[in-house]
């Protein structure tokens, strides 16, 4: 699995991945050590907290992916069956190849 | 047809503001993708939205959400797309205006390329925006 992770990071523009369990745990990191891992796994849960209870009431239906875009970093947060595939990237970059490869990822942590 | 929000300012302008609010209504819903949307000033006061329930209460809460993610990650969040499994949301915040758009699944890309058209044609009307208030 941590080659999955590393395909992800060399696609242009990554800064790194890593995948979380739904209690904020880290599950399995490719982050570069510059970063806080346990603080960004933190808030990788809370960002999914936040994404559900912006749409509660208005869709009940499963979470997949949530794209948060800012003005230094965007970060992207996929639903996987162990966890959620986080991965944060530079502004500008190419975001629809990393959500494909961020797709084709999923797809291989969910056959482990 | 949407409803429009524009109580405060005055009569001689009303007429164009209204027709810019519509103009981009039309704009966004000429696009089959986009099921719903609402756009609100900052602080979630609805300007444009198909239904006011509906408005108020999402508006209100999306905004608070991308408030929260801002302040969590020390960085000013100006885009958030959430997917479920069958539709998703764009809430996004530019020009002091926030734009929140329910997709039907898939195409969300095309969405996002069709608001930055629609923020670029009308960037003027909404940068001066409060010049008409």
């Amino acid at each position: 699995m941590k080659k999955v992770l590393e395909e992800i990071n060399k696609t242009k523009g990554v800064l790194g991945s890593l995948i979380v369990g739904g209690d904020g745990m880290i599950v399995l990191s490719a982050l570069p050590t510059e970063y806080d891992q346990d603080y960004v796994s933190a808030l990788v849960a809370s960002a999914v907290d936040t994404a559900n209870k912006a749409i509660s009431g208005i869709d009940d239906d499963e979470f997949k992916m949530c794209i948060i875009e800012g003005n230094d970093k965007n970060l992207f947060i996929f639903n996987t069956k162990i966890g959620f595939l986080f991965v944060m990237s530079k502004v500008s970059t190419n975001m629809g190849l990393i959500r494909v490869e961020c797709k084709k990822s999923v797809a291989k942590i969910n056959q482990f | 047809m949407g409803l429009f929000f524009n109580e405060t300012i005055t009569e001689e302008k009303k007429v164009d503001t209204k027709s810019n609010w519509r103009e981009i209504e039309n704009f966004i819903l000429d696009y089959a993708a986009i099921s719903k949307f609402i756009i609100t000033t900052n602080e979630g006061l609805p300007l444009v939205s198909q239904d006011q329930n509906y408005s108020e209460l999402i508006a209100c809460k999306m905004i608070e959400r991308l408030e929260a993610l801002s302040s969590d990650f020390a960085d000013d969040v100006t885009s958030v797309s959430i997917t479920l499994s069958n539709k998703s949301f764009i809430i996004s915040k530019k020009f002091n205006f926030v734009f929140i758009l329910e997709i039907n699944d898939g195409a969300e890309e095309m969405v996002k390329r069709r608001l930055q058209n629609v923020l670029s044609t009308y960037e003027k009307f909404f940068v001066s925006y409060k010049d008409y208030i």
